[in-house]
């Protein structure tokens, strides 16, 4: 009996020491976690209940320079589903649930598990954007069955004349997977999009993007497991975007529009002296509208694939050869350089042959001119007047003075995607070809063919440097409060002379005899201008038969045009693919839009 | 007034009770703390201590030698109500537990940690004569069946309590050398055996999370990250509690249960834990204090192991909060909400109360 109670103590002993043992860990593992790990544990329980909101901008409202809303955003209410915390097959439970009362389509879905997979820090994903207040109501209605899924409230960037202003304002897209790997590269520019979700993609929303998009806020609340709110922790506010005042005249946007609407082609109306756009017009045209929020697979590539190539802003994106419109630049260049004068005269026989060779190039007009000088071979475009003159010239000093127009070259203008389109020369064909210059080349040249390719904008910008005989600004399409030209330098292009002399041959284009004579009767608004055909394709000495030809081998037809011809203020570039002949599509149009602007200036005093 | 203290102090040891009431109002305010001073539990609790305290005093009064004799009935009637709870109880997430006595939910598990050791001793005491293997044999089976019926509930924690009660009398009973070497041998070779084949996958990952608790935050590693937050933000002093604790943002759940301790050393932090940790040191010391200079030694075994019993769960619930243990529902005596627990521990001192009352009796 002793002898149990011996053993009974020794086990007891053996026990308490075990229990001290244990304790002792204990008290070392919670001097671990609370003195030793203390701040490790005090950080991970702020993460724990602190959530981050972001608070986004307004972005900036755009305008026409009488105030009209060319770009907003409207208030709309989305749809989105929380995913946090939750498997793929939650999502597609809830998805599926939604479904069964809500009208939720494939493409629906698409959008949602791509947004899904390509924005990993998301919370909350949109299944349906922008529902009307019928669906509002119905999911209101039924929301108790769906704790996951929230009405969120979101600003939507809207184009309110859609399909008008499409190339110039452009549009706002998602932030991609590609725009994020892009913002990765730059500390910046990553912080400067937090919070945001979209991205100018195209025109104005692109170029303007850094003063569009403004600054996000943020808000550090807490929250408790639930993920209820507690308490606001900081606020910092947004900074909205700036708004912008573009010089475009809606009113001006709008009949461009309806002129162009049955082409292919490029409209733009220019203040002369400021180089203000005042219309910016490509047809056709697209939905900005479709893209904000993502466009669908099939519309996009429906847009892609059509030939007619809506998405191509044929202003600064697309390049034509500028044709006979090139001659009243390649007239300045004869008199910069002394080989024509304002009474120097040739007489045209229908074709010119090259000296020395065998080779003959043809006048557009079969039994040619007869006795041309210079404001005849304008007015009428008389092709052989300028074969002789830019022979004479050689190509070196023809391309010198070209370039001072800003051919061949980017003109600046504040959107994306410009192009520089061609201003051939021996040095240009050595770089591109690696051959030598021929001197038919200098002859095709003259009358704005061969390889001289010009974008719309370029027109537009030669016409009102030679208009203003100065070198001048890019073209703007933002509104200037106070135009003021004190601070530019002025830098002549050329003898004054000379500039009057040229104009004095585009006013006679719209003149009794010009290639633009049918509307010499009733020209109130003193139109003055070059129309131009340009040749798409080579027919070899064959004969042009407008009537039997394909639509897209038809010669395109332009015009650049300033009005009133005794003190310009407004100029028209009009470039119409396989219109046919200048005077016969292009010219009028830009007469039409002319005149309304003038009508428009009448009601404006 | 001196002589209605001493009184009520006649048949209840003065420190004891001193030193678990103190524990008890500290649980309550941590209760409070946890869910809220206006919530039902902390008024639910409040009665239970009154109650509780009431059933103390009562049990101090009884006659140990009866309950010895009906010991076999209590035993019983224990095993009766846990095959009851097996068909009828209430379940609550996946285990049925619980006896609804209408006015109060009974866990019946609780009940067998009282009476089996009682009749367990009842057996050691009649059948010393007898061969040790024997006794030992038999301890080990009254043992399993409740082991049994509490470990398919499934209540893990519990039922190792159990099979623990009846390890440890046999221990304390002196088991030799080469049976204990031989007992913890048949133990490590049933741990496989017992991982693959009676293990919910709950209870293994819950294992499992004690080594890597980051593996899968948001589940089963949920709990012992979130109180390790607890914890470990508490820091020395604890956190101001008007700048939003993780029990109060609810971040951990069921804290006012089996998690008090969180809310103990976030609020109050390592010192507070010390205080508390001195005080439960000086019950348990006195505890044991009692238990040995009890005169018979039947009786000393029987208050020594409903001590082991209450420092082992002490011990496992806090290594269980502070992410040393698997999570196993054991709540932490006298300070985590429940009726049925602190009840069970009430009676549990009430009962080496009364054994020393029979020592003083015969003394005098």
């Amino acid at each position: 009996m002793e002898d149990k109670k011996f053993i009974f103590n020794r086990r007891i002993k053996f026990i308490l020491v075990t229990f001290i043992i244990i304790f002792s860990l204990i008290i070392t593992r919670l001097f671990w976690l609370q003195i030793y790990k203390n701040d490790f544990y005090i950080e991970r329980s702020q993460l724990n209940s602190e959530r981050i909101e972001t608070i986004k901008p307004q972005r900036g409202i755009i305008y026409d320079r009488h105030k009209n809303v060319l770009a907003e955003n409207i208030l709309t209410y989305d749809l989105v589903i929380n995913i946090e915390e939750k498997s793929n097959k939650d999502i597609e439970n809830i998805i599926n649930k939604l479904s069964e009362i809500l009208p939720i389509n494939d493409e629906d879905k698409k959008k949602f598990y791509k947004l899904k997979t390509e924005r990993k820090f998301l919370r909350f994903i949109p299944i349906l954007n922008n529902i009307d207040t019928k669906l509002l109501t119905l999911f209101i209605s039924t929301k108790y069955q769906f704790p996951d899924v929230k009405v969120k409230e979101e600003f939507l960037r809207s184009y309110p004349h859609a399909h008008i202003n499409s190339h110039l304002i452009g549009f706002i897209n998602r932030i991609s997977a590609d725009d994020l790997n892009e913002f990765k590269q730059d500390q910046y520019l990553l912080e400067s999009y937090f919070g945001l979700s979209h991205k100018g993609k195209q025109g104005v929303e692109k170029f303007f993007e850094e003063s569009l998009k403004g600054k996000a806020g943020l808000k550090r609340i807490r929250v408790n497991a639930q993920n209820s709110f507690v308490n606001e922790v900081e606020y910092i506010p947004p900074i909205n975007g700036n708004d912008l005042n573009l010089s475009i005249d809606l009113n001006l946007q709008i009949r461009a529009s309806e002129l162009l609407k049955d082409y292919k082609g490029a409209i733009i109306m220019s203040h002369v002296k400021t180089n203000e756009i005042l219309a910016y017009q490509s047809n056709p045209t697209f939905d900005p509208n479709h893209f904000v929020n993502g466009i669908g697979f099939d519309e996009w590539n429906n847009l892609n694939l059509d030939p007619k190539k809506p998405m191509l802003d044929r202003i600064i994106s697309a390049t034509y050869p500028p044709g006979s419109t090139i001659k009243p630049f390649v007239s300045i260049a004869g008199l910069e350089h002394n080989q024509i004068s304002k009474d120097f005269k040739i007489s045209d026989p229908g074709y010119y042959r090259l000296p020395h060779s065998k080779k003959i190039f043809k006048d557009w007009k079969k039994e040619g001119h007869g006795e041309v000088d210079l404001i005849k071979a304008i007015a009428e475009s008389c092709d052989v007047y300028f074969y002789d003159l830019a022979y004479r010239l050689g190509i070196n000093k023809l391309s010198q003075t070209l370039s001072k127009f800003s051919f061949g070259n980017q003109t600046g203008i504040e959107l994306p995607s410009e192009k520089n389109g061609i201003l051939p020369s021996p040095e240009w064909k050595k770089n591109r070809h690696q051959r030598k210059w021929n001197t038919y080349e200098t002859i095709n040249t003259s009358i704005g063919q061969g390889d001289f390719l010009v974008t719309p904008i370029q027109l537009t910008q030669a016409l009102n440097t030679l208009l203003n005989n100065t070198k001048i600004s890019p073209p703007s399409i933002v509104l200037k409060e106070n135009f003021n030209n004190d601070g530019i330098e002025s830098l002549t292009i050329t003898d004054d002379e000379f500039i009057n002399i040229v104009k004095l041959g585009m006013q006679q284009v719209t003149g009794a005899s010009g290639t633009f004579r049918s509307i010499a009767h009733k020209n109130l608004n003193k139109l003055a201008g070059k129309t131009g055909t340009a040749q798409v394709f080579s027919l070899k000495n064959k004969d042009y038969d407008e009537a039997n030809i394909a639509d897209h081998l038809k010669d395109h037809s332009l015009f650049i045009g300033y009005a009133p011809f005794d003190d310009p203020t407004v100029s028209i570039a009009v470039v119409i693919e396989n219109g046919g002949h200048g005077s016969s599509v292009a010219a009028p149009i830009a007469k039409k839009l002319i005149d309304y602007y003038f009508e428009l200036e009448m009601n404006h005093e | 007034m001196n002589n209605l203290l001493n009184n009520t102090f006649k048949y209840v040891d003065k420190q004891l009770t001193i030193y678990l009431f103190i524990l008890m109002i500290f649980g309550l305010y941590l209760i409070g703390e946890a869910v809220g001073f206006d919530s039902n539990f902390f008024y639910k609790q409040l009665i239970f201590i009154i109650a509780g305290l009431f059933i103390y005093y009562i049990v101090s009064l009884i006659n140990l030698s009866i309950l010895y004799r009906f010991s076999f009935l209590l035993y019983l009637i224990s095993i009766f109500l846990l095959i009851l709870t097996f068909f009828f109880g209430n379940e609550v997430n996946g285990s049925k537990r619980w006896l609804n006595l209408i006015f109060f939910k009974f866990q019946t598990s609780e009940l067998i940690k009282i009476t089996l050791p009682i009749f367990l001793i009842f057996i050691v005491e009649n059948y010393k004569k007898k061969s040790e293997t024997a006794v030992e044999f038999f301890i080990l089976g009254f043992t399993l069946i409740p082991f049994i019926l509490i470990f398919i509930q499934p209540d893990l924690g519990s039922s190792l309590i159990i099979l623990f009660i009846g390890l440890i009398i046999i221990f304390l009973n002196g088991l030799n050398k080469y049976k204990i070497i031989s007992v913890l041998i048949l133990i490590l070779a049933a741990i496989p055996y017992a991982w693959v084949n009676l293990l919910k996958d709950y209870q293994k990952s819950r294992i499992l999370n004690l080594f890597d608790p980051f593996s899968n935050p948001l589940e089963s590693g949920y709990h012992s990250i979130q109180s390790s937050i607890a914890i470990g933000s508490g820091g020395l002093f604890g956190k101001n509690s008007e700048y939003g604790t993780q029990t109060d943002l609810l971040f951990l759940p069921e804290t006012h249960t089996d998690f008090i301790f969180a809310v103990l050393a976030e609020n109050f932090g390592f010192l507070g834990s010390l205080i508390y940790f001195i005080i439960s040191f000086l019950l348990i010391s006195r505890l044991i204090k009692i238990a040995l200079d009890l005169h018979l030694h039947f009786n000393r075994l029987l208050a020594v192991t409903y001590v082991i019993i209450f420092i082992v769960c002490f011990l496992i619930n806090i290594a269980m909060v502070s992410g040393l243990f698997p999570i196993v529902g054991i709540p932490l005596p006298l300070i985590s909400y429940g009726g049925s627990s602190l009840f069970i521990y009430l009676i549990i001192f009430g009962l080496i109360n009364a054994l020393q009352n029979r020592k003083t009796l015969i003394a005098n």
